[in-house]
């Protein structure tokens, strides 16, 4: 008996050591990173640049790290990871659940020491857009902003794909195409209670938020009052507007293609969807894939596709990168995030995902990465032909600083170029989405289910 | 040391033991987390709050007029209708493979375990186009059929397998007896062959329907998330931070599917001992 024992525990010892081994062949230090899927250059895990990262990192510091990239489905799945214990050094939810988890105690402030813009490799603070340093800087949860917690990664709005040909350009311009008969049947909302709550909300407060675009245009109320209020509409959880937009939801819903996440771009570029609710950076996706005009992915029909925003109100949505309180090593995660925000890396990320970065290069003409991104992304896919009769003014200076404006074809104002980097008139009227508090996250769901049962 | 009678090296409760840990761990452990969570709030008190905003009704309606009532009895007639249409294509395919004359007959099998081996969201998806194809997807008055068309799709083989490893056991003799006394052949298969094989039917079903009553992946990629399961308002919950609503949905689907199998008279091991032939009447 004691024989065999002996043996069995011979072979057990034998066996840990062996995985001890196994584990162990890669002594570097690890930085553990969470990401969405295909949300970096070159797709997932085996990305190149995370290599590049480490080569970049063992220069710059002499020392050894090794990045585990590991993709979250969403921000819920990512918030149950964080909830139940899973260890991350640097995250990169979205705004709303970046105020979640802060709120919450899950994050820690960036180092002063990222936002020194003297520091040769703080491309973060060198190269961060004018227009995303400052929102940042204004919004706030709880009296801590957004800035000291967070990095921008990417940004973007949410709008409606559409076909011109059989959709008018007007209709996109009101939440009220929700309920148009014309498009039943041929119109996607998202399937999620954040996405489709504001717009029920916007259907609900519709007249509201037009009259009150029409005080700020005449000049009656100030840009900050303006957004102020915007925000505060748009984030009304009482449980009477919550019953209203119920309502609303239930009698959009037999209209409705149906709910989607990721089903209702392939519908879009089959034809099936006229109509796609969605947000920018996949509606860029869609625009340049249904054109047909790649050769590694023709499609059967093409489509020429537009992209609008409601004239009343839209969602304004960041991805920031945040340091987890419990991070092991905060220096290698703000060297992540400058590596990342290096200019040429950021082309490679926007060519790659498709979603427009919250970097813009800096306009230090002194740097050598001035105005890397204007110069080599948005003049590279955006700039007119010389001889382009439609050739329009495009002013983006509001993001890459001033004197920035581009001469661009006239489609473009209703294309990438206007998802990628909307108009400052538009983003006046685009306001983010703030957490559900408790008892509104158990009624808003309880609502959902009850709008999505048909 | 005497060597008389030498025990067994790995007696049964020894051999036992790695069961009784899985059992705890990946059992009865997660139970007891869902009970934890159904009777607690947010902050871990203990509360029946839970029960009370399930069974209540919202925004003006009436709990009966919520989804989630709607949700739950949709369920089960997706799952019942499902059940039953897997036991009427499976008796009968079993049946004829188990009594057939081809000598390959695990190859004729086969046939219908092989799309096992394909992943089923792979399968539904396919499944998808052919129905996009046809033109009866995604269209309000088709969604409850291809739910219940993707749920045969899927889980057939698993009501095919018990039911053919039943029949291919049954004792001959009995039916042969019964042919000799002056059955017919319908008589026979009635009073003999379709009652031994009564635990591979009820096999056959607890593998179906509970499945086809949670696997909302299939209605969500059959209908493009038009018809609700009660899987889906459960993952929600859990999506969404509501961990404790999401425990009371299971933990009341659980106690629903407990008195169901036992008023059939599932946890009774009569059905066992038929399959081995030797209580027949």
């Amino acid at each position: 008996m004691k024989k065999y024992i002996a043996i069995g525990l011979a072979a057990l010892l034998l066996a840990s050591g062996a995985t001890a081994i196994v584990v162990n062949r890669d002594t570097r230090p690890i930085l553990k990173v969470a990401n969405w899927a295909e949300y970096i250059d070159g797709g997932d895990e085996d990305s190149e640049l995370i290599h590049e990262f480490e080569d970049w990192y063992a220069e710059q510091t002499g020392k050894e790290i090794r990045v585990e990239y590991c993709i979250a489905d969403d921000n819920e799945t990512l918030y149950n990871m964080i909830k139940m214990g899973d260890h991350f050094d640097l995250i990169c939810p979205s705004e709303y659940m970046i105020m979640k988890l802060l709120t919450e105690g899950y994050l820690q402030k960036l180092p002063l020491s990222f936002f020194d813009e003297n520091t040769e490799t703080n491309y973060y603070a060198k190269h961060v857009s004018p227009y995303i340093s400052r929102t940042f800087a204004e919004n706030h949860i709880d009296g801590e902003y957004w800035k000291d917690y967070a990095a921008g990664y990417m940004w973007g709005t949410t709008g409606f794909v559409y076909n011109p040909e059989l959709v008018d350009e007007s209709d996109t311009k009101s939440w009220s195409i929700f309920t148009n008969e014309k498009y039943a049947q041929k119109i996607t909302a998202k399937n999620n209670i954040r996405d489709t709550y504001f717009v029920g909300l916007a259907m609900y407060y519709e007249d509201e938020l037009l009259s009150l675009k029409s005080q700020y245009q005449q000049n009656q109320i100030s840009l900050t009052a303006y957004q102020a209020r915007l925000s505060e509409l748009m984030n009304d959880t009482k449980e009477e507007t919550m019953n209203a937009v119920k309502q609303i939801l239930k009698s959009i819903t037999g209209n409705l293609y149906g709910f989607e996440t990721d089903e209702g771009k392939n519908d879009t570029i089959a034809g099936k969807v006229t109509v796609n609710y969605q947000w920018s950076g996949d509606g860029v996706y869609i625009m340049d894939y249904s054109q047909g005009d790649d050769e590694e992915n023709p499609v059967a029909n093409p489509l020429y596709l537009n992209y609008a925003i409601p004239d009343s109100v839209s969602n304004l949505w960041f991805d920031g990168w945040c340091v987890t309180k419990n991070a092991n090593d905060i220096e290698a995660a703000t060297m992540f995030i400058n590596f990342l925000s290096r200019p040429d890396n950021v082309v490679r990320n926007m060519e790659y995902i498709g979603y427009t970065s919250c970097i813009s290069g800096t306009t230090d003409e002194n740097d050598p990465y001035y105005d890397y991104i204007y110069e080599n992304y948005v003049r590279a896919y955006y700039e007119a032909e010389e001889d382009d009769e439609t050739a329009t003014a495009y002013d983006i200076s509001y993001f890459f600083g001033d004197g920035h404006l581009l001469y661009t074809p006239a489609d473009q104002l209703n294309r990438q170029l206007f998802a990628q980097y909307p108009t400052q008139e538009t983003l006046a009227h685009c306001v983010a989405m703030r957490p559900f508090d408790r008892e509104s996250n158990t009624r808003a769901n309880m609502m959902w289910s009850d709008i999505t049962f048909i | 040391m005497t060597k008389t009678k030498k025990a067994p090296i790995f007696s049964r409760k020894l051999l036992a033991i790695p069961y009784a840990l899985f059992l705890g761990i990946f059992v009865v452990m997660p139970l007891l987390i869902i009970v934890y969570y159904a009777f607690t709030d947010m902050d871990g008190a203990f509360t029946l709050e839970n029960f009370k905003i399930f069974f209540s009704g919202s925004g003006g309606d009436s709990f009966f007029e919520t989804a989630r009532f709607k949700t739950i009895v949709q369920s089960f007639l997706i799952s019942i209708t499902s059940t039953l249409v897997c036991l009427l294509i499976a008796y009968p395919v079993a049946y004829i493979i188990a009594n057939c004359k081809l000598k390959n007959k695990s190859g004729l099998l086969l046939l219908f375990i092989v799309p096992m081996w394909v992943n089923f969201v792979l399968r539904i998806n396919a499944l998808k186009e052919v129905l996009d194809w046809i033109g009866i997807y995604n269209k309000p008055q088709w969604n409850l059929f291809n739910t219940v068309l993707g749920m045969v799709y899927d889980f057939l083989p698993f009501m095919i397998l018990p039911i053919y490893t039943t029949i291919i056991k049954l004792d001959k003799s009995h039916l042969e007896a019964a042919l000799d006394l002056g059955a017919t052949p319908v008589t026979a298969f009635l009073r003999v062959t379709l009652p031994l094989s009564k635990a591979g039917i009820m096999s056959g079903i607890s593998m179906v329907f509970l499945p086809s009553m949670t696997n909302y992946v299939v209605s969500n990629y059959m209908t493009f998330n038009h018809t609700k399961i009660i899987g889906s308002f459960i993952d929600e919950c859990f999506k969404n931070d509501l961990w404790n609503m999401g425990s009371v949905t299971a933990l009341l689907l659980l106690t629903l599917m407990f008195l169901m199998t036992w008023a059939t008279g599932g946890f009774n091991t009569e059905s066992e001992t038929n399959t081995r032939g030797t209580s027949l009447w």
